[in-house]
């Protein structure tokens, strides 16, 4: 009896950088690794919130339309 | 209870009716109730169900619980949703939230939504986003969604919900809706079924042509109708048999007189986008079995009697 993965499985799957963005949105984490972080950017540590980033976090929210009803007065 | 006794003011529906109240008797004994989905195409009553399910949910005090009405196109991520909705208006109340047109929710509330209504047998869940955590407490919240689309909720999270379909109203049902909507009127014999000829299965076209006839009766300050009188309402407001549009006699008189046409032919003689023509005019037509597709447009022979009626 075969047991295991079957042949030609794959672990990983390739998505685009917009599509992950989509789902978890642009300020979910992702993990990377730390080797591969440092090659691109040439820092150590992940990036602290900048001014761009703190303006956008306080930009307000669209207003979500909705109605709350009290139902004991119908 | 009987399933008409929790619903005593809508007509029709009746498994729709069998089902919340089966749910109802369920949420007096033990508190839970399932997360519906309500489908069915618009004008069927979807909100007014939810509405009218929600009456018939109590509070620990008696009271009847708020209801919540949110449309989750104008919801537009997890942020928003928290903030704006659920730490004020959710978060430790006893409350029926009713997501109208569920389709449109956005993807990372999808997302956090396959999580919260995972429960399997816990009444409780919590869901922690952006380093906050969120109680969902489902002994004090009813979460029900509706949508006109069923095709485009994420089918992992259509899978977590219970759905309740929606059905096409009878001309009889329509008839009781259009007399509901208008105590004051008195109709003479034939008169209302001759109305729900002109009504389009649904039931917000019924209290929309109740709207009409009662406007009409306090203009003439009569409020006998007769079927004269609903000949001259229809004149003066534009009322074709059937109910269609006159977009849709301008596609069964486009079609009665080049035989067939093609979509593209058609939306060309028209001046609509081809997108408008296929689903905002052809779908009732091909309904009341007016036109047919069979790779072109073509008129049938129901087509061709009503448009000798015009």
């Amino acid at each position: 009896m075969s047991r295991g993965r079957p042949k030609g499985y794959k672990p990983y799957i390739d998505i685009s950088y917009g599509d992950l963005g989509d789902w978890i949105g642009a300020k979910g984490k992702v993990r990377v690794s730390r080797a591969w972080w440092e090659s691109i950017t040439g820092e150590s540590e992940p990036p602290n919130p900048t001014s761009e980033n703190i303006k956008e976090k306080n930009e307000p929210q669209p207003k979500i339309e909705y109605k709350l009803i009290d139902l004991n007065e119908i | 209870m009987k399933y008409n006794d929790y619903f005593p003011e809508l007509v029709g529906q009746v498994n729709v009716k069998k089902k919340l109240a089966f749910y109802l008797d369920a949420f007096e004994k033990t508190g839970k109730c399932p997360f519906l989905n309500l489908i069915g195409a618009k004008g069927l009553g979807k909100t007014e169900f939810a509405k009218a399910f929600a009456t018939n949910l109590y509070n620990k005090d008696g009271d009847r619980r708020v209801f919540l009405e949110l449309n989750c196109s104008t919801i537009k991520n997890n942020e928003s949703f928290f903030e704006q909705i659920f730490l004020p208006l959710i978060s430790d109340n006893e409350i029926t939230i009713l997501f109208d047109e569920c389709h449109a929710l956005p993807q990372d509330l999808t997302m956090a939504f396959l999580t919260i209504f995972n429960t399997e047998k816990s009444a409780r869940k919590d869901f922690t986003w952006n380093e906050m955590t969120f109680t969902f407490d489902f002994k004090k919240q009813t979460f029900i969604f509706a949508t006109t689309e069923s095709d485009k909720i994420f089918p992992p999270l259509k899978d977590r919900l219970t759905t309740v379909d929606f059905e096409s109203y009878t001309e009889e049902e329509l008839s009781q809706i259009v007399k509901l909507c208008t105590p004051e009127v008195f109709y003479t014999h034939g008169c209302i079924e001759r109305i729900a000829t002109t009504i389009r299965n649904n039931a917000r076209s019924a209290v929309k042509r109740a709207k009409e006839i009662s406007l009409y009766c306090g203009a003439k300050d009569n409020y006998i109708f007769t079927i004269d009188n609903f000949e001259e309402l229809c004149d003066s407001v534009g009322i074709l048999p059937l109910g269609i549009s006159f977009t849709e006699k301008q596609i069964l008189e486009a079609l009665n007189n080049c035989g067939s046409a093609t979509l593209t032919g058609l939306s060309a003689k028209l001046g609509l986008s081809k997108s408008a023509v296929q689903r905002d005019h052809e779908l009732y037509l091909l309904n009341k079995n007016l036109i047919e597709i069979d790779g072109k447009r073509k008129i049938t022979s129901h087509g061709l009697k009503l448009c000798e009626a015009f």
